[in-house]
């Protein structure tokens, strides 16, 4: 394992797309959650100046909440983390280098195994920066921090970590099937925002609840906020086993289909 | 010890309607500097494919070193196949780390195989950056890498410069007195003549001919060839004291 590691970390690390691309995704969601509370609130004071009711600020970065806050936010640019996966997976088709490492001694099932490594390391690095950034953002902004404050809530750190993970080997396997670069990020994003919408929309709730990204984004859902509350509505707070169960299901699903296709398929 | 590098029995493989390879059935010996031989789109290539792993068929097998092929077996050989397959943004070094990582085999021996094909100077140059022979040169140096038992050359000489192509073939032979099997694919008698010890003759994916060179010369081998200028191209054929008779 640690072969492949290092025989697929030579292709990103001297790769100037790719640390462009990471730069620009640290960038955008170090921004978003820094400027997020600020935004909001500009937001929601604009409309409700005319509001009976005064309405109450959002706190984003307070313990506990700050790890579903953050984790829900970052959930939105995961998008931007799957073209990453997909070009550098298609890149592998286009450059015909996959045939180059199979005729060389590494099987089919190394070179996927290499992949989802690769994926894995993707989502343990931007899980990274959602925690490190909630905890310093907590710290600063929460008061009279206690350690079960800190911890409560955290378990949205992983939750989010398994988001991605199922997210990007969904990409992954739609770079394998598609193997071309345009097509592959095209596709992808159709299903993302359109098919699967559609599709959800066709179908029973109960069934569609079971669609990969339905299934991927119910698992951290919309936090709540003194706003809604004063609607009355309240999100969940938690993480269903169900949820974790079911995407992690669909992780397997996601590398088994890959590897069926691989199997059988002239490189 | 065992004879045959390679056995094939049987290989089939169809594109569509179109019978890329029909039924191959062929030994390679031990040793051997085996020449693959055909006009173009006559199933060269699918059958290197096949042997490394690359193309799938539809019905036959193979066995290397008397055994059913997996990825270890094909760290034990060296492929070119068609064309040089590398990373465009990484340089010549880093594209045989790579190789060398996945042959399991140590980077010292990067200097040893760039030398071997001159490409030394260009070592640090980045793979897009470098002439297409030079890109043919490194496929042949990455195929060397590890040591392997068995050489797979699929149109070595491809886009190289004549000094590029007999450096080519004394590479080859030298090689090929160190004990390994070479198989080599060309469209080019005039190649396969002057290096290899066997050679299969392919026409349509079927075999036409195979065994040693010397006897395929004494035997007829027909071959198509065409030229802008057919009548001059007759003319000069008829000339050449190994062909019987020229058809049009
Ligand atoms: N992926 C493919 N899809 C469809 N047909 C193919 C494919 N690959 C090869 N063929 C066809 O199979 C036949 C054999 O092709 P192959 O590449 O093995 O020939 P070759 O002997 O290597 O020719 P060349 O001297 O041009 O390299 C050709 O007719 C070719 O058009
Ligand atoms: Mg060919």
């Amino acid at each position: 394992m640690n072969r492949l590691i290092k025989i697929d970390f030579r292709k990103y690390f001297y790769n100037r797309t790719f640390w462009i691309l990471s730069a620009l995704y640290v960038a955008l969601v170090v921004l978003v959650f820094m400027g997020a509370e600020a935004f909001i609130n500009k937001v929601v004071s604009n409309v409700g100046k005319n509001s009976p009711v005064t309405i109450p600020n959002f706190s984003l970065y307070g313990f506990p909440y700050v790890w579903h806050n953050l984790a829900f936010l970052a959930g939105f640019f995961k998008i931007f983390l799957a073209f990453i996966v997909i070009i550098f997976i298609t890149n592998e088709f286009s450059y015909k280098t996959i045939r180059q490492n199979v005729m060389s001694g590494m099987s089919r099932v190394e070179f996927l195994f290499s992949k989802v490594i690769f994926v894995f390391f993707i989502a343990l690095a931007v899980t990274l920066i959602l925690f490190l950034s909630a905890l310093l953002l907590g710290f600063f902004y929460t008061e009279h921090i206690n350690a079960a404050m800190i911890f409560s809530k955290m378990f949205f750190v992983p939750a989010y970590f398994l988001e991605v993970f199922t997210f990007l080997l969904m990409a992954m396997m739609f770079a394998f099937l598609l193997q071309k670069q345009g097509l592959a990020i095209g596709i992808f994003a159709l299903y993302y925002y359109v098919a699967e919408p559609i599709i959800a929309y066709k179908l029973p709730a109960g069934v569609a609840r079971f669609l990969p990204i339905k299934m991927i984004t119910h698992l951290i859902d919309i936090p709540n906020s003194s706003l809604m509350k004063l609607f009355g509505v309240n999100f969940r707070e938690t993480v269903s086993w169900l949820d974790v169960w079911s995407c992690l299901a669909y992780s397997v699903l996601f590398v088994v289909i890959v590897y069926l296709f691989l199997k059988k398929k002239d490189l | 010890m065992q004879k045959e590098i390679l056995e094939i029995r049987n290989l089939s493989k169809s594109y569509g309607r179109l019978k890329a390879l029909d039924s191959l059935s062929l030994k390679v010996e031990k040793g051997s500097i085996f020449g693959i031989l055909g006009p173009n789109g006559s199933g060269k290539t699918t059958t290197l494919g096949i042997l490394l792993d690359i193309i799938k068929p539809d019905r036959g097998e193979h066995f290397w070193f008397g055994k059913k092929p997996d990825a270890a077996l094909r760290k034990r050989i060296g492929a070119l196949l068609e064309q040089p397959l590398f990373y465009p943004y990484l340089t010549a070094v880093q594209n045989l780390k790579i190789i060398a990582d996945i042959r399991g085999a140590g980077y010292n021996e990067i200097d040893e195989v760039l030398e071997m094909v001159r490409l030394s100077e260009r070592k640090l140059y980045k793979y897009s950056s470098v002439s297409l022979g030079m890109k043919q040169r490194l496929a042949i140096a990455a195929a060397m890498l590890g040591s392997p038992e068995v050489l797979i050359l699929d149109e070595p000489t491809n886009g190289l410069d004549p000094k590029g192509i007999a450096d080519i073939r004394n590479l080859i032979l030298s090689v090929a007195q160190r004990g390994f099997t070479i198989i080599l694919a060309s469209h080019l008698l005039d190649e396969v003549e002057k290096v290899c010890t066997h050679v299969l003759v392919l026409e349509k994916g079927k075999k036409r001919y195979a065994g040693p060179v010397s006897e395929a010369l004494g035997d007829t081998i027909r071959l198509e060839v065409a030229a802008e200028n057919p009548e001059k191209l007759q003319m000069v054929l008829k000339q050449i004291p190994q062909v019987k008779s020229v058809t049009k």
